[in-house]
């Protein structure tokens, strides 16, 4: 992890317009120690997979001292599913043995989890200042799940001592869904429904699934009937406030 | 006490950050600034030979080349990334390389090697021959390391 993170730093990232994500070993000490280092190389934020990886759950509180650290330092946090590896519940060497049926269902499915895991765990309660990302993974099926979760929380009132408030106003105060498809069904609803805030713009670019340069264009022309303050939130506020960013 | 902290009214930067990030050359595109959150760069293994402590350099990601001629990454006895098509993996099956680290079901089947080299470099080669659909390795059933036609 230091090496990768040091070529990031040190080769890669030459450019002001560059930012990097910090990527930690899966021990939440060491974490700790990595991620100190890397904000002093330059780093902006840290990644994580969704998934339990290596029998690590990361929304233990053993993982406590990686939250405050980064919220410390003003990190946030982004989170980003990669199909084809190990250990993952829909990887392709565990549940589908057909890579696009894995590719296809383990982005929103695993990072669900993940919502799940980092809202009902109570790791926003602890940490108020720690912006999460949920990168490519779609978005419409957020207002759903957060649903689910809030109704969990009024049905089952006895089991929710780590949470003072519904899981969904975590979620708008701290998290920001980063996938970013013009074509998605249900897309302007959703946006609707997060009243403009909440989500941000990405390409994925270079990856085969990007929705590319001209992703940009085509949601222009897709909703056109977005407000102008609910554009800028999406294409920059959003990244601005969950990232840090500085002039 | 932390809800307040959270509260606290954060600052807007973004005409602070746009005007100084925004290009002043392009013409194009510029309705809008726009951040892009999620783009993806991959490291050359040089980022590894130059980098890495030279203790682990043995374990660095190297390249390997499988045997339908694609690139990969060999990362601690395993060929990493599982490529695009049938099967977890190519059509020839990427299940046989587990459990980490352990050999391919090819030397299973004629030793025990492949349950005591847990700690050595596999050659890239033999993972991709073990895989062949020839030898009747599924996937499916090679998850132990095991292969079906041992």
């Amino acid at each position: 992890m230091r090496a990768l993170n040091d070529w990031t730093a040190k080769v890669w990232a030459t450019s002001k317009r560059h930012f990097w994500c910090v990527s930690i070993p899966l021990n939440p000490q060491w974490a700790v120690e990595e991620i100190k280092r890397c904000k002093k190389l330059g780093a902006t934020a840290v990644w994580m997979r969704p998934n339990v990886m290596q029998e690590v759950r990361w929304w233990n509180e053993d993982w406590d001292p990686v939250w405050k650290t980064m919220s410390e330092l003003g990190m946030a946090l982004v989170f980003h599913e990669a199909t084809g590896t190990y250990n993952a519940t829909y990887s392709t060497d565990y549940k589908f043995d057909r890579y696009w049926i894995a590719h296809a269902v383990s982005h929103p499915l695993e990072m669900a989890t993940a919502v799940a895991g980092i809202l009902g765990y109570g790791v926003l309660e602890r940490h108020p200042k720690l912006k999460v990302l949920f990168c490519e993974a779609g978005a419409t099926w957020v207002p759903y799940m957060l649903f689910r979760l809030d109704s969990h929380y009024t049905a089952r009132p006895k089991e929710m001592a780590p949470l003072t408030m519904p899981p969904s106003e975590y979620f708008k105060r701290q998290c920001v869904i980063c996938s970013f498809e013009p074509e998605e069904a249900l897309l302007s609803e959703t946006m609707a429904w997060f009243k403009g805030d909440n989500m941000a713009c990405t390409s994925d670019y270079p990856h085969w699934d990007s929705s590319g340069v001209s992703g940009v264009v085509r949601y222009l022309k897709n909703y056109p009937n977005l407000d102008e303050q609910s554009r800028i939130n999406f294409f920059s506020r959003a990244a601005i406030d969950a990232l840090g960013l500085k002039p | 006490m932390a809800h307040a902290a959270a509260k606290e009214k954060a600052v807007d930067r973004y005409k602070s950050v746009e005007e100084a990030y925004r290009s002043k050359s392009k013409k194009l595109g510029q309705e809008y600034f726009v951040v892009d959150c999620d783009r993806h760069i991959i490291e050359p293994p040089e980022a590894f030979t130059m980098f890495l402590d030279k203790e682990w350099q043995r374990m660095a990601p190297k390249p390997a080349t499988d045997n339908t001629g694609a690139p990969r990454l060999m990362v601690e006895g395993r060929l990493y990334q599982k490529p695009t098509g049938w099967g977890p993996g190519r059509t020839e099956g990427c299940g046989d390389q587990r459990p980490r680290g352990e050999g391919c079901p090819t030397s299973a089947r004629t030793s025990t090697r492949s349950r005591t080299a847990t700690s050595t470099w596999i050659s890239p080669v033999s993972i991709a021959r073990c895989g062949s659909r020839r030898s009747g390795c599924s996937p499916q059933t090679s998850r132990t390391g095991i292969c079906s036609t041992q």
